[in-house]
């Protein structure tokens, strides 16, 4: 699809990699311009409910991304996001979302390179997939 | 060309029409049914075991024949006190069943929820014929306090699963189920009364039913036997190979589609030529019943007193007749099986310990044999499925009733209305 | 006082709702005791010219998804001469089972209502998805589930056509409703549009069975354990949808000791019925080791068929077409 520009939801946790992301853009590493974030204090309180919303609300892929392992500044909350992700993928695949289009990635206050690589991966193999479509939406223009 | 379209005809869960379209030549009436809900779709992907719960959209009987179908798939035997829960139940469902087609056809000329005065009431119509009327429906309520107990759901049951039931029954149930067949035993003896007295009257048509084979499970050996109109067997064969004796044809015109017997071949319903076609339900199993070297049942004597007591030319009125002897068959057997010593034992299921890649079960439901095949994958995943269903195999004879009314009505044009309501309740009992 | 008009119509679905109208008639206090049913198919064979011929009714009952043209059409024209319309069904209110063989669409070649040949025989065609009647009509009340149970129905019913006149019936009637439309019918007011006669809680608030701890370290299918009667089913390892769905049921299923599959819907506060069970379930989960909870998750199989069983058409973030500017799926006034 030519012309098309990705658009990708960042969640992300507010002490790490929204700082890796912030660090980023300071040190002017080259990202694409297709992610819009949202700052959320722990990528535990990320929900599933907000990551369907968000494709339901038009985006093409969602970035959740929180502390490694270990040092959540809630203790836990990245370990809940964890769990939550693989029924999660399960149940975006059965709905018609590419695997590629939601990732989990713990991504460190330092690691603002890796910000950049991540957000730089998925808005191209994004743009590879075409925008999202809801199988509804396939069904009912298969059929109109 | 010209058409004209009987609709919406009543009682039929789903959406069914007779159309009478005119062309040069002798008119065409096809029996349509106009929706289709893709249950096979479906089921597809659908973990195997949740099909019971999903195939009772069908019909309730469907929830039985589903879980018999997972008997088979993870190959186990239902506990005993499981079989009868499962009859008791299935017993139920013919009463509700059968019950329901009674109270449409003793209502079929009066609007039954007309709430006229009693002087205002369709004079026609005797009072205390308008009570048993009541009555029915009222025996249908217990009945379905019965399937509730038994099945969880009345209308979409939930307690059948592989190997057995959910539950077991409460205490209370026990004297409740006792006292809903007392109830039900009486009041069958009060229809059967009723209708030898012949009180049917003139809710009853004598129209003949073309000689049509058809299609039972012998309740002696379980095995599938097709007659033909005299009752004659012309094929016996394991339930097994139901889905390779039977095949299903799709016509233009409907979103039904027909099922016929492979042997004999197909030919699209017509009244003059009915050598492909077959059916299924309280009347097949009659003539099987009656064939059958076993003594015959008492409750055929019923069956004589309403309609035609020459079985080879069956009417209507002898498909209500068959309703009316199942009807008092079925509550002679919830009197054994809504018992506490039936309905008790150390175990409701047999926990399945392996799965085959595939499973199959029939049996008789009100409306007719049913039949399930599933076929899964690795994972109990539905890869496969096939349904024979009571409503596929009687499109065709349903549809020949209706050309059989239109063309034996000569007032078609002056008062379809008239015709519609004839073919409604000619329709009914199947 | 003149008798209100009551019309009753299924779109694609079975007659389960129908028969329960049927049955409450029997059952409880009949429906016709101030009430003239002036339209319905199954039991009267009313023809649509009747509706015309009477008017607008006061109440429209209506079951069933829409599946076809005909449906569409058929909605739209009781639209148009109903006062009030009450949903009745998983089918009217979310579009219920039918709805689920868009999911596995394409899976089998071809559907047999895509033919052409339809047009001498008037075949009416196939929507291209299923959709509840609330996505192209507005409805003005609900009552949820498969079937519907008699006394909320019935309560439903008796409610909306005795309104302002029979005060011991509307008594009886609030008695069984939840707090806020009980109120408003007792006050003689129709309650707020969009209502749902149903509860405001989740099935566990009224399921007979225990709740200890929601934690299990395995999850197993139904056939696979027969589970502890009186005890929680989740906390069994059984996927049951109780703590997403509305009740109103009265826990029927898992009384039953079958899982609930959620035919009342989601509550007010779930945002998506799959997003909410992927939530709870995986705070079950024990392990912290990705090998061993992607183990897990994989033994969980058709989470979509499941977790939206009843509620594909509507209440499905992604399936739903028009979620965002739908007219008013349940909950979203």
């Amino acid at each position: 699809m030519k012309g098309f520009e990705p658009k990708l939801i960042a969640f992300l946790c507010n002490w790490c990699s929204y700082v890796a992301a912030d660090a980023a853009g300071v040190a002017r590493f080259v990202q694409k311009p297709n992610v819009r974030v949202i700052r959320v204090f722990c990528s535990g309180m990320v929900d599933p409910s907000y990551v369907i919303k968000a494709f339901a609300s038009g985006a093409d892929g969602v970035l959740v991304a929180g502390c490694h392992p270990g040092d959540c500044h809630y203790l836990a909350g990245n370990i809940k996001a964890l769990r939550r992700s693989f029924l999660l993928r399960k149940l975006l695949a059965e709905l018609g979302v590419d695997q590629q289009r939601f990732r989990l990635e713990w991504i460190a206050a330092s690691e603002s390179p890796l910000y950049a690589k991540v957000v730089n991966e998925m808005v191209e193999e994004i743009r590879n997939l075409g925008p999202f479509i809801s199988k509804a939406k396939k069904l009912s223009k298969g059929g109109a | 060309m010209r058409r004209t379209i009987l609709e919406p005809l009543r009682w039929l869960g789903g959406f069914a029409r007779v159309m009478v379209i005119h062309e040069d030549g002798a008119p065409q009436t096809l029996f349509q049914i106009t929706n289709n809900i893709h249950i096979q779709e479906t089921c597809l992907g659908r973990p195997v075991e949740e099909l019971p719960r999903i195939l009772s959209i069908l019909s309730p009987a469907h929830h039985l024949v589903s879980a018999l179908t997972l008997d088979s798939v993870f190959n186990v035997t239902p506990t005993p006190m499981a079989v009868n829960i499962r009859n008791a139940l299935s017993e139920t469902l013919f009463l509700i069943h059968h019950m329901r087609k009674l109270y449409f056809l003793f209502t079929s000329e009066s609007n039954p929820l007309d709430d006229f005065t009693l002087s205002q009431r369709n004079t026609n119509q005797p009072s205390h014929e308008r009570e048993l009327m009541d009555q029915i429906m009222r025996h249908v309520v217990l009945a379905q306090e019965a399937s509730r107990i038994l099945g969880g759901r009345s209308d979409h049951p939930v307690s059948i699963v592989p190997g057995g039931v959910s539950r077991f029954l409460k205490e209370p149930y026990y004297d409740r189920l006792d006292e809903i067949a007392a109830k039900l035993a009486s009041f069958a003896v009060k229809i059967g009364g009723w209708v030898s007295g012949n009180g049917f009257g003139r809710q009853l048509q004598n129209l003949e039913i073309m000689p049509i084979n058809s299609l039972s499970m012998s309740p002696h050996n379980g095995e599938i036997e097709l007659r033909d109109s005299g009752g004659k067997i012309i094929d016996t064969f394991r339930p097994e190979l139901i889905f390779e004796k039977i095949a299903f044809s799709v016509e233009p015109w409907t979103y039904q589609p027909f099922s016929f017997v492979k042997a004999t071949g197909w030919n699209a319903p017509d009244i003059d030529n009915v050598a492909g076609s077959y059916f299924v339900g309280p009347l097949a199993r009659l003539r099987s019943n009656i064939q059958s070297n076993t003594p015959v049942d008492p409750e055929l004597s019923v069956f004589s007193t309403c309609g035609s007591t020459d079985v080879e030319a069956p009417t209507i009125s002898s498909a209500f007749g068959a309703l009316v002897a199942e009807l008092i068959g079925s509550v002679s057997r919830i009197r054994r099986l809504f018992r506490r010593d039936a309905l008790t034992g150390p175990s409701i299921r047999s926990i399945p310990g392996e799965m085959k890649q595939s499973g199959f079960a029939a049996m008789e439901s009100p409306e007719g044999l049913i039949a399930h095949h599933y076929k899964v994958d690795g994972r109990g995943i539905v890869e496969e499925i096939q349904i024979l269903d009571a409503a596929t195999q009687n499109n065709a004879l349903k549809c020949m009733i209706a050309q059989k009314v239109v063309k034996e009505s000569t007032d078609f044009d002056r008062d379809p209305k008239a015709v519609k309501l004839r073919i409604e309740k000619a329709l009914l009992p199947f | 006082m003149p008798k209100k008009k009551l019309a009753i119509y299924t779109a694609t679905g079975c007659p389960a709702c129908e028969n329960t109208l049927l049955d409450i008639n029997y059952d409880m206090v009949s429906l016709t005791s101030n009430t003239d049913i002036v339209f319905w198919p199954y039991l009267q064979g009313s023809e649509w010219e009747t509706l015309d011929e009477y008017g607008p009714v006061d109440l429209c009952i209506l079951a069933g998804a829409v599946r076809t043209e005909a449906d569409r059409n058929a909605v739209i024209r009781l639209r148009s001469s109903s006062r009030l319309m009450l949903a009745i069904g998983s089918c009217a209110c979310f579009g219920g089972l039918p709805a689920l063989c868009d999911l596995s669409a394409g899976m089998s070649d071809s559907r047999p209502g895509d033919t052409d040949s339809g047009n001498k025989y008037l075949l009416p065609k196939m929507e291209p998805t299923v959709c509840a009647p609330c996505q192209i009509v507005n409805i003005d009340y609900f009552t949820p589930g498969c079937p519907p149970t008699r006394d909320l129905l019935w309560s439903a019913i008796q409610s909306l056509l005795s309104l302002g006149a029979n005060t011991p019936k509307i008594a009886f009637a609030a008695s069984r409703l939840p707090q806020a439309i009980a109120d408003s019918v007792t006050a003689g007011i129709l309650p707020r549009p969009g209502s749902i006669f149903a509860g405001e809680k989740a099935v566990c608030a009224t399921c007979s069975r225990t709740k200890e701890e929601k934690k299990f370290d395995a999850f197993f299918r139904t056939h696979q354990i027969d589970p502890a009667s009186g005890r929680c089913l989740l906390e069994q390892g059984i996927l049951c949808q109780g703590l997403a769905t509305r009740e109103g049921c009265g826990g029927i299923c898992t009384a039953a000791g079958a899982p609930c599959r959620g035919c009342f819907g989601r509550t007010e506060k779930v945002f998506d019925p799959g997003a909410k069970m992927v939530s709870a379930v995986s705070s079950t989960f024990n392990s912290t080791d990705p090998k061993e909870l992607k183990n897990v998750a994989d033994s969980f199989v058709d989470l979509a068929g499941t977790f939206y069983r009843y509620t594909l058409a509507t209440q499905c973030a992604l399936m739903a077409p028009n979620s965002e500017d739908s007219n008013n799926a349940p909950d979203n006034s």
